[in-house]
């Protein structure tokens, strides 16, 4: 059989299954040949369709305190084990843009309290896509008192 | 009768009816005996040719999701019963 053109799987069972690992258009072709050396044949065409991964943030904390780096991974899945993906994360706090980044795995460090929102987005190279959100609620922290030193007068 | 020379079939009614189960030369034989054990007889060759299989592919979606396995199975047939059949599944 092919997949695109090019030859993908074969076997001389009476049946036969594959797992297509893309979206493309698949052909089976089957030849029987008898002892005489007459021979019959009959091929089918399947189009396999593309399925979105879906996308999965991981590490991402409920609460953290300002100031403190919060790192964070993906997880993705696909059942076409031939594609590969772009990743678009993107982080609001309070509603508004506050960063963002294209590559596997994320790290931020909130500059201030307030609801940070952080959202990513996995395409495949068929142009599926999922997506996943995560809130964090970051704590303000009090600012170090400064130490009194001995004698000092107020 | 034989098939190739060897014996295939034999009958003894008036007529006579047989289904050749693979390609090659039969030769049907009579004789024809009355009461006094005189006998006549006739016998004819038969060539009989190959018939080609069919093959039909079962099972084909037109349309799958990737990653899902598809499974296939076929369906053969061979008007000469004692042909052997062998299956291919082939690429281009």
């Amino acid at each position: 059989m092919t997949k695109n053109g090019n030859p993908y799987a074969s076997g001389s069972a009476s049946s036969f299954s594959f797992t297509p690992n893309d979206n493309g258009t698949y052909v089976v072709s089957l030849t029987v040949t008898d002892d005489d050396n007459g021979s019959g044949n009959d091929s089918k065409s399947i189009n396999v369709t593309n399925v979105a991964p879906s996308a999965a943030i991981i590490g991402a904390p409920a609460s953290s305190p300002e100031g403190t780096l919060i790192s964070l991974t993906s997880s993705v899945t696909d059942p076409g084990s031939a594609d590969t993906f772009t990743y678009a994360w993107s982080v609001t706090k309070n509603g508004n843009p506050y960063a963002s980044a294209s590559t596997q795995n994320f790290s931020f460090t909130p500059n201030d309290n307030g609801t940070y929102v952080v959202s990513l987005t996995v395409t495949d190279d068929d142009l599926g896509s999922g997506s996943d959100s995560k809130s964090i609620n970051v704590t303000n922290v009090a600012p170090a008192r400064p130490s009194l030193s001995s004698g000092q007068q107020c | 009768m034989t098939k190739n020379g060897n014996p295939y079939a034999s009958g003894s009614a008036p007529s006579f009816s047989f289904t050749p189960n693979d390609n090659g030369t039969y030769v049907v034989s009579l004789t024809v005996t009355d009461d006094d054990s005189g006998a006549g007889s006739d016998s004819k060759s038969i060539t009989v040719t190959n018939v080609a299989p069919t093959a039909t592919i079962n099972g084909a979606p037109a349309s799958s999701p990737e990653g899902t396995a598809i499974n296939l199975t076929s369906s053969v047939s061979d008007p000469g019963s004692a042909d052997n059949l062998y299956l291919c599944v082939v690429g281009d």
